[in-house]
């Protein structure tokens, strides 16, 4: 329960480091945290963080498992890092539309 | 070329996805309800007791072979369950009636694995054959529905993979999803849901494959070992070459105590635990016991089995896990995809998948409706009858399955205890109000089936619970207090399925005061 929890802690801060690094994701940062620097440093520290995941799960549990528990974590991940994107544009367009 | 190439790949995954998926949604559904399968067997036999593992065995075989001596010592065949994870939470044994003996002869029944009293049920299906639905489509004789179960599994690889190439901007594409705009929301759902899970939907559909790999592909053996039941059969026992040879001598023999061949086989597995006694003509001069290990221990769907003399209890051969790289391929496709070896937490990630899979598939359906009922609105064109079907079996298939699956675990509550074939019926409940919902959706306009059908599927749902309480005394504040985990996650997430749908139901409410085009 303890590895689930802390490699959740790890997968969602490191899928949504990668989606922020994304084109149609990055305006959902404040003005002063965007950039190409940015980008650049939000796509290695997400891909560190996630691989660093995947070494946790293969320390706790062995490899195999470890494998294949890293995988189905990537999933909720994605799916919460989908979600508060989603939420975040959606707001975004909503205050647009009432200013 | 490489657009002509696109749209030829496009026209596959559409049409094979439209023709199988309905049956494909089956299958997920009914499949994922398996990664739960004997927590919904708890619930459907309220009268056993909490389960408790892993327990001193050598107390509960010898009440096993009391019992198995008592109540079947004609057989030929017995076997020992011993409750050692959630995959077999009860000591269970099953005997296997003399050839040329009727049907009844043959029986099951759990233990008590203290008292060796058999602990009375009820007559259910149970999740067992919830589970085995999703590739043995109830009511269709096996051979059949193994190959309509096999040609869906081999066009979801296809749709999977014209699915990856079609998708041009899957990885700009990856966390997009923009809900409120009809169309676009729908595809991008059916993207978020078929990408996220996507290793997982790769593995299940080939290890399903790996499965089914025997029959579905005969002809590879036929061409080696000749045709006919006669030419499978030499070459599944070459590939699968029994430990022991079953044939019984006819001269009674008193069986050894299997207590003593469990500890000495104890003795060689050392700590790995010991899963199953199989025993081969019992009270023959001829009887073998084998000691299987747990299938559970990883990935790997393959573990150690001894084989012993019934008579003298002397250790004859054993077969290790690992047998072969393309055998221990085999097992592992296979372990993989019925994840035994995972433990609460993996088992949840499973179910998530398994969800996910079911909602690409069930997105991927609507999404042909909305492409063309968008079209229609436009003035082009009128709305075919095609059409029309579809959006009427979408509603029947996406919410009508659910709610057929709700009224299984409502009939296993509501039929009377010593009804004549009640786990058959408890089957004809499920697919009774699975027509009716077929009818439901024929006789409404799309929009209302979606908003109605939902609206019972969450109260189907949401009440079991309530059934539960007022039809048995493991209410879940009992089962709860009890610490009956698999009883009260059963209640749980039925209150969480109920809710889901009436999050859904509310969200088309709200879209169809809206006039949202979808």
């Amino acid at each position: 329960m303890v590895t689930a929890l802390a490699l959740l802690g790890l997968c969602v801060p490191g899928m949504m480091a990668i989606a922020l690094a994304m084109e149609r994701h990055h305006d959902v940062l404040a003005r002063r945290w965007r950039g190409r620097r940015a980008r650049c440093m939000l796509r290695l520290f997400g891909w560190v963080v996630l691989g660093s995941a995947l070494l946790y799960a293969v320390d706790r549990v062995g490899r195999v498992q470890g494998l294949i528990l890293w995988l189905g974590m990537l999933t909720p991940s994605a799916v919460g890092v989908v979600g508060l994107i989603a939420g975040r544009h959606a707001r975004a367009t909503h205050r647009a539309t009432r200013s | 070329m490489k657009d002509h190439f696109r749209q030829s790949m496009a026209w596959l995954h559409t049409w094979l996805g439209l023709l199988f998926g309905w049956v494909l949604y089956f299958m997920f559904i009914t499949g994922t309800a398996g990664y739960l399968d004997t927590e919904i067997d708890r619930w459907m036999r309220p009268e056993l007791p909490a389960a408790r593992y892993p327990l001193p065995q050598d107390a509960a075989i010898g009440q096993a072979q009391r019992y198995l001596q008592t109540h079947a010592a004609d057989a030929r065949r017995w076997s020992i369950t011993l409750p050692i994870d959630r995959n077999e939470p009860w000591m269970r044994v099953s005997w296997q009636a003399a050839r040329g003996m009727p049907p009844a002869a043959s029986g099951n029944a759990y233990l008590d694995p203290v008292s060796g009293q058999r602990l009375e049920t009820r007559d259910t299906a149970g999740g067992q054959t919830l589970y085995q639905m999703h590739w043995r489509l109830h009511y269709l004789p096996d051979a059949v529905s193994l190959w309509i179960v096999s040609i869906a599994t081999l066009v979801l690889l296809i749709a999977l993979v014209t699915g990856i190439v079609v998708h041009k901007k899957i990885l700009a594409d990856f966390f997009t999803f923009r809900p409120g705009k009809g169309q676009r929301s729908w595809l991008d759902a059916h993207n978020v849901a078929s990408v996220v899970s996507l290793p997982f939907q790769l593995m299940i559909t080939y290890s399903g494959l790996v499965f089914v790999m025997f029959s579905f592909m005969p002809l590879i053996a036929t061409a080696w070992y000749g045709p006919g039941h006669a030419g499978q059969d030499a070459f599944l026992d070459e590939v699968f070459p029994p430990l022991v040879s079953a044939k019984a001598t006819g001269r009674p023999a008193t069986l050894v105590s299997l207590q003593q061949v469990h500890h000495d086989a104890q003795s060689r597995l050392g700590a790995k635990p010991i899963g199953a006694l199989e025993i081969t003509n019992p009270n023959d001069a001829h009887a073998r016991v084998q000691v299987v290990g747990s299938f559970a221990a990883g990935p790997l769907r393959a573990t150690d089995i001894l084989a012993y003399d019934g008579v003298s209890g002397e250790w004859l051969s054993a077969r290790r896990p690992w047998q072969s790289g393309p055998k221990a391929f085999r097992d592992s496709m296979l372990g993989l995809h019925e994840g035994m070896f995972a433990g609460p937490v993996l088992r949840a990630l499973y179910v998530l998948s398994g969800l996910l899979g079911a909602a690409m598939i069930a997105t991927g359906l609507v999404l042909w409706t909305v492409k063309r009922r968008q079209r229609v609105e436009r003035g082009r064109g009128t709305p075919h009858l095609g059409l029309r079907g579809v959006e009427r079996l979408n509603v029947a298939v996406v919410i009508g399955l659910p709610v057929a699956i709700g009224a299984y675990f409502w009939a296993n509550r509501l039929l009377p205890v010593g009804m004549a074939h009640r786990a058959e019926w408890e089957v004809h409940a499920l697919f009774a109000v699975w027509l009716l919902m077929f009818v439901f959706a024929a006789v409404r306009t799309p929009a209302r089936a979606w908003r109605e059908q939902t609206l019972l599927a969450a109260i189907v749902f949401a009440s079991l619970p309530i059934l539960n309480a007022m039809t048995t005394p493991q209410h879940l504040a009992h089962s709860l207090l009890a610490g009956d985990l698999a009883m009260a996650g059963f209640d749980l997430v039925a209150l969480g399925v109920g809710a889901m749908f009436f999050g859904i139901a509310w969200a088309a409410r709200r879209r169809q005061r809206q006039r949202a085009p979808w």
